[in-house]
């Protein structure tokens, strides 16, 4: 699973979750959850407890969107069936939409687990400059700039202390604060983003795409393969709940 | 005779917004194969002359740009984007911000890539330039697990891997501590004597580089050149106006001047005659007053980690303390702990007979001043004159004063931002003494900064010694300790190894294991006491 190339694998997540987007079927959702969580637990070798502490959000997300729907859905004109659901009597229609949200928020997750347990950030950047021709201007700025993040966490910190001592705390309101903070971290990002840019033309960047690479990509047919059965899983998974029902 | 690398003639620049050129009609040529020392005060154009070298300007620079500079005979202008770059490598000083990959490898092999070397070549390579700088076992570690010092020979290898013909270090041991700096500085000179290397050093402390260096060039503050030539004949011939534009002497130079010693002074320890008499220039100890801070079994732990463990320290009045140390040994953290800008994990803290967590906030910090190691972190308002009248009731007069005694008077409306780093610095103290506190802490204050701020500063700071304050400084210069310090602490990996007066640590201690060095007189006595016990 790690050794998919990182632009295949998005590319089958998007349509994946482009066509989820287009499914009203709980049962189809649920089937496709299921298979996606097999693959990434079974082919992308991920603890099974962290890969549940992940998900645990999402959960709650669901539960929210579920209770939501469930209260607030308008009635149907002519109300079908009325189901039994917990101890609410509710149009079967507003529960099996209810359900599809809920579960439609695990499909998306766990299409993004997939993806995001299972690659590397730097092979990701680099194969999109190798297979989608992603500009390397580009594509070096994001890598250096997410080099940044923990640099300027540690920098609020310290400003934040400064501040204190100053006794900003208490003189000053909370939007002044916040504007106080903005300026030393804004213009120190700035100064690092130039520095490191500097830096990086100094070692004879250009930005230019005629370079080579030490960690190359391909897509072999296995990647291949992986997009095609997770495309073909989805297609089954409809055709089963339509057989199913 | 040796070919003429790099010729640099007449080259001004004069950015945008400024009146003055930043360099004025510069002229000077560099050898195949010189190692050539540039120096400068703050705000001379050094860096500004860098990006000049390597090509970055004119195509970056929002001004004028006057004057050629000429490489292996071919003007600048010439090369193809990036083929300079490949030529001329510099590393720069801030260790932070000089990569854009996440591990070491994939760094070097950035330049590699840049330079389009065929990817079955490069694992040889890598390996090759990793191993000149001592980081082969690093290869695959990711680059914030590596030390500052590890960053600088990393970013030494990722230029050494395009294998220039000439190398610039810009300052490459700014931001390192005194064990780190020599350690880059041995590397490089151990480089220098193993390959033909073409050096361009600009660096404001001269010491680590005398082995190697030819040539030195000075520019002057209005960046025109002021001197291009020997470093005995700079420093004999110039030394008050060196002094005066705030360039560091090499420390035995400054030693010999002070014990006012005959020209031509000497520039390296064993160049310093036997049998000098020494005057210590100390400041006469004060008297002591009660216990002014107190800490019981204090200690700081992150993700089980302890990192600071103090069974017991304190602090009296009038006290001067230097607290030294290798860097990432938490200095800092016990200087933040005592002030409680971060909260003890356990223990007690008490300070004026209270315990820290009892305070209110506004009142403790109007008795502890904190100088942090940025200025630019403790700036809050718009201008000057805010900023040192910020949360005070309207004393205009005292303000007056303060923006007098640090002499930005005429900034008073400026942007603290838009000073220049010495300025800030005074300015970030000044913050610190509106409320007159009792207990004053700075971090590194003279970090990386010339001899004029350093001396203003060490003044500001003694003024409020005299005045009855307490000093708390974190500081690696051995020297100022032994000028102003009248107790030391030592920590090392988050304890207190050594608490004593300044002259007994010299005399008990081995500081190189802490990566610190005697200073010069106390160096110079030891020498002196063997020569005098073998004879």
């Amino acid at each position: 699973m790690h050794n998919i190339n990182p632009s295949v694998k998005a590319g089958t997540v998007t349509i994946a979750a482009i066509a989820v987007a287009f499914l009203f079927d709980p049962v189809t959702l649920l089937l496709y959850t299921g298979w996606t969580m097999a693959v990434t637990l079974l082919l992308g070798k991920i603890q099974i407890r962290k890969y549940f502490l992940y998900l645990l959000p999402f959960t709650i997300f669901a539960l929210g969107m579920l209770v939501s729907t469930l209260l607030f859905a308008k009635t149907p004109a002519h109300p079908s069936v009325t189901q039994q659901f917990l101890f609410w009597n509710l149009p079967s229609e507003t529960v099996q939409d209810a359900l599809a949200l809920a579960i439609r928020v695990f499909s998306y997750a766990t299409l993004s687990l997939l993806f995001v347990l299972t690659t590397d950030k730097v092979a990701f950047i680099l194969s999109l400059i190798q297979q989608c021709r992603v500009s390397p201007k580009l594509a070096y700025g994001i890598l250096a700039g997410y080099r940044f993040l923990p640099l300027l966490t540690n920098e609020l910190t310290t400003i934040r202390s400064a501040h204190l001592v100053r006794g900003a705390r208490t003189k000053t309101s909370r939007l002044t604060r916040y504007k106080q903070y903005t300026i030393p971290l804004l213009a120190s990002a700035i100064r690092k983003a130039e520095r490191t840019a500097v830096a990086m033309e100094s070692k004879g960047f250009t930005g230019e795409r005629d370079r080579t690479y030490y960690r190359s990509y391909h897509i072999r047919w296995t990647d291949w393969v992986f997009g095609f059965v997770m495309i073909c899983a989805l297609g089954l998974c409809i055709v089963f709940s339509k057989s199913f029902q | 005779m040796k070919d003429v690398l790099l010729e640099v003639n007449q080259l001004s620049v004069t950015f945008e917004e400024e009146s003055h050129p930043t360099l004025n009609e510069l002229s000077f040529s560099i050898k195949k194969g010189d190692s050539i020392l540039l120096l400068g005060p703050s705000g001379s154009g050094k860096s500004t002359l860098t990006y000049c070298l390597n090509g970055l300007y004119p195509k970056e620079l929002d001004g004028e740009m006057g004057g050629t500079i000429s490489f292996s005979g071919k003007p600048l202008d010439q090369y193809a984007s990036g083929q300079l770059n490949l030529e001329v490598g510099t590393v720069f000083q801030d260790p932070e911000t000089q990569f854009c990959m996440l591990t070491v490898e994939d760094e070097v092999a950035f330049g590699l890539e840049n330079k389009k070397m065929a990817p079955e070549r490069m694992d040889a390579e890598i390996e090759r330039v990793l191993s000149l700088v001592g980081l082969e076992h690093r290869r695959k570690d990711t680059i914030h697990t590596l030390s500052g010092g590890q960053k600088q020979k990393l970013a030494l290898a990722a230029v050494l891997a395009l294998s220039p013909s000439m190398l610039i270090l810009d300052e490459p041991t700014a931001n390192l501590d005194p064990a780190a700096s020599k350690e880059l500085a041995e590397t490089i000179c151990q480089l220098k004597k193993q390959q033909n290397l073409t050096l361009l050093i600009i660096e404001h402390n001269i010491d680590y580089w005398l082995p190697i260096i030819d040539r030195t060039i000075v520019l002057d503050r209005n960046g025109s050149l002021f001197f291009d030539g020997e470093m005995t004949e700079a420093i004999n011939q110039y030394d008050a106006e060196l002094e005066q534009r705030g360039i560091w002497l090499p420390e035995v130079t400054r030693f010999a001047k002070d014990a006012k010693l005959a020209k031509p002074w000497p520039i390296t320890a064993d160049q310093l005659p036997n049998g000098l008499t020494l005057h210590a220039a100390k400041q006469a100890a004060n008297h002591f007053g009660k216990i002014m801070l107190q800490i019981n079994h204090g200690s700081f732990k992150s993700k089980d980690k302890l990192l600071l463990d103090i069974p017991s320290l304190a602090i009296h009045q009038g006290e001067f303390i230097a607290i030294t140390g290798k860097n990432g040994s938490g200095k800092t953290l016990l200087s933040q702990m005592m002030t409680g800008l971060r909260k003890s994990s356990s223990g007690k803290i008490e300070f004026l007979g209270k315990q820290l967590k009892r305070w209110k906030q506004e009142e403790l910090y109007q008795q502890i001043g904190y100088v942090f190691q940025n200025p630019e972190h403790q700036f809050l308002s718009d201008s000057v004159l805010d900023e040192i009248a910020f949360g005070q009731p309207a004393s205009t007069a005292k303000t007056e004063k303060l923006i007098d005694e640090i002499q930005l008077a005429e900034h008073a409306d400026k942007h603290p931002f838009l000073l220049s780093q010495g300025q800030k610095r005074r300015l970030s103290v000044a913050t610190m003494l509106v409320h007159e506190p009792q207990l004053l802490v700075l971090d590194e204050p003279t970090f990386g900064q010339d001899s004029t701020t350093t001396a203003m500063l060490m003044q500001q700071v003694t003024a409020q010694h005299q005045r009855g304050c307490t000093i708390v400084m974190i500081t690696h210069d051995m020297e100022l300790v032994d000028r102003y310090a009248s107790r030391v602490l030592l920590v090392n990996e988050g304890k207190i190894v050594l608490d004593d007066t300044p002259e007994a640590i010299w005399k008990t201690a081995d500081l190189s294991e802490y990566g610190l060095s005697l200073p010069l007189k106390e160096a110079y006595q030891q020498r002196e006491l063997k020569v005098s016990l073998h004879a």
